[in-house]
């Protein structure tokens, strides 16, 4: 079973528990060890911490595979989105609505129901030619 | 046909119907200024990337600790970082321009068509048979009618692209959180061991007490940039927690953008991740 994420940056925390557990035990009896005692276990506190850091590499890695198709999908709503804002700034479809509107304000004026419902629809289709 | 003569009663009841006609048309529009203002502020967060760089420069930082014979691995490691920076810059990118577009599509300058429809009020007074007052009027009209259908545009819109996009963008905002907090935290967790391990075994072996003196300053130096960094991370980490919940709530009430209560909610996330930023930038 493949390694995932989260496993591999808790497995770079247990790494890193080690070193420290080593570490305060070097210091903690730096009398009694020898030095070259002193030196081996310094020697494996970098090995574990190094370790700890190769994990954390790793877990990033994985992280990013794990939400690929993610930065994906949100490319392209955001292209699409993006690109209907350049549609709604193409002055000529607005103008359509504009003028199909002016056209209903002066039917309403006139009190004409024929010609109401008419430029109503005008309206209406108007709109309709704005992107979706 | 002949035209009954306007009368001032007969004027005001044709001001009252286009009213009710133009308020029944403009139910619905949004302010949306409050989802402008917290998009464009995600976006401007998202563009805050220093943190990718000193996890790429995490392995040559740890050569300054380490033993010589370690310096290959850490090479080694630095290399292996290097390669995966396009796709760590990439989630920022992708954050910054769909908060880009969001904040677009929120924003009233897309719909703002005054001169056009300016020039359609000129045009008007043109025709025979229109009065002045009528052409007013009509131009009045014609830019509420524009603006009403723009908002509602917008609206659908903002409403499809929160919805689509909500899913995707919280999986990016929690692994990009997951990488901040545990990857370049844990990385702060690893420098603070190597930093303490080294100055305190010099110190250890060491019978100077000048030189004890100057690697106990040196050692305090370092720890102060490291949690420096450290608070940087936190407060990452707490934006991209902003951005999330924000985001959120625009989804939950996604199908009533007006609601009072989104609103203020959506500015008080705005506010806050506005004070985390200028924190952040000040680190």
């Amino acid at each position: 079973m493949p390694l995932t994420a989260e496993e591999a940056f808790d497995l770079s925390k247990q790494f890193r528990d080690l070193a420290i557990t080593l570490g305060n035990y070097r210091f903690a009896n730096w009398k009694t060890l020898t030095p070259t005692q002193r030196r081996d276990i310094e020697d494996e506190e970098w090995s574990l911490i190094n370790s700890s850091s190769d994990m954390i590499t790793k877990a990033v890695g994985l992280a990013l595979d794990e939400s690929e198709t993610s930065v994906d999908s949100i490319n392209k709503s955001a292209k699409k989105a993006k690109s209907a804002i350049k549609k709604l700034e193409k002055v000529s479809q607005i103008i359509t609505v504009a003028a199909a509107a002016v056209g209903l304000g002066a039917a309403i004026v006139s009190k004409d129901p024929g010609a109401i419902a008419k430029n109503a629809k005008l309206v209406l289709d108007a709109t309709k030619t704005l992107p979706a | 046909m002949r035209h009954p003569q306007t009368s001032p009663i007969f004027m005001k009841l044709k001001i009252l119907f286009c009213s009710l006609l133009l308020l029944g048309l403009t139910q619905g529009c949004v302010d949306l200024k409050a989802i402008q203002d917290f998009a464009n502020i995600s976006a401007e967060s998202a563009e805050y990337t220093t943190l990718v760089d000193r996890y790429l420069e995490f392995p040559n930082r740890q050569k300054r600790y380490q033993p010589e014979d370690r310096h290959a691995q850490l090479e080694a490691m630095a290399q292996e970082r290097l390669s995966r920076k396009t796709e760590l810059l990439l989630r920022h990118d992708v954050i910054e321009e769909y908060m880009e577009a969001l904040g677009g599509l929120a924003a009233d300058e897309i719909v703002d068509q005054s001169e056009e429809l300016s020039q359609l009020t000129t045009k008007l007074q043109n025709q025979a048979g229109t009065s002045p007052a009528e052409t007013e009027a009509f131009g009045k009209i014609a830019g509420v009618l524009t603006n009403a259908i723009g908002d509602k545009w917008r609206k659908r819109q903002i409403q499809e692209l929160i919805e689509r996009s909500n899913g995707p963008l919280q999986t990016i905002l929690n692994s990009l959180k997951q990488i901040v907090v545990e990857g370049f935290g844990g990385d702060d967790q690893n420098e603070q061991f190597a930093i303490q391990s080294y100055y305190r075994t010099k110190i250890t072996q060491s019978n100077d007490p000048a030189g004890i003196a100057a690697l106990m300053e040196w050692q305090e130096r370092r720890e102060e940039n490291l949690a420096a960094h450290t608070q940087a991370i936190q407060a990452y980490a707490a934006i991209l927690e902003k951005i999330s919940e924000g985001h959120q709530k625009l989804y939950d009430e996604r199908n009533d953008l007006a609601k009072a209560q989104l609103i203020q909610q959506i500015k008080k996330s705005a506010k806050e991740l506005k004070d985390i930023l200028d924190t952040i930038k000040k680190i």
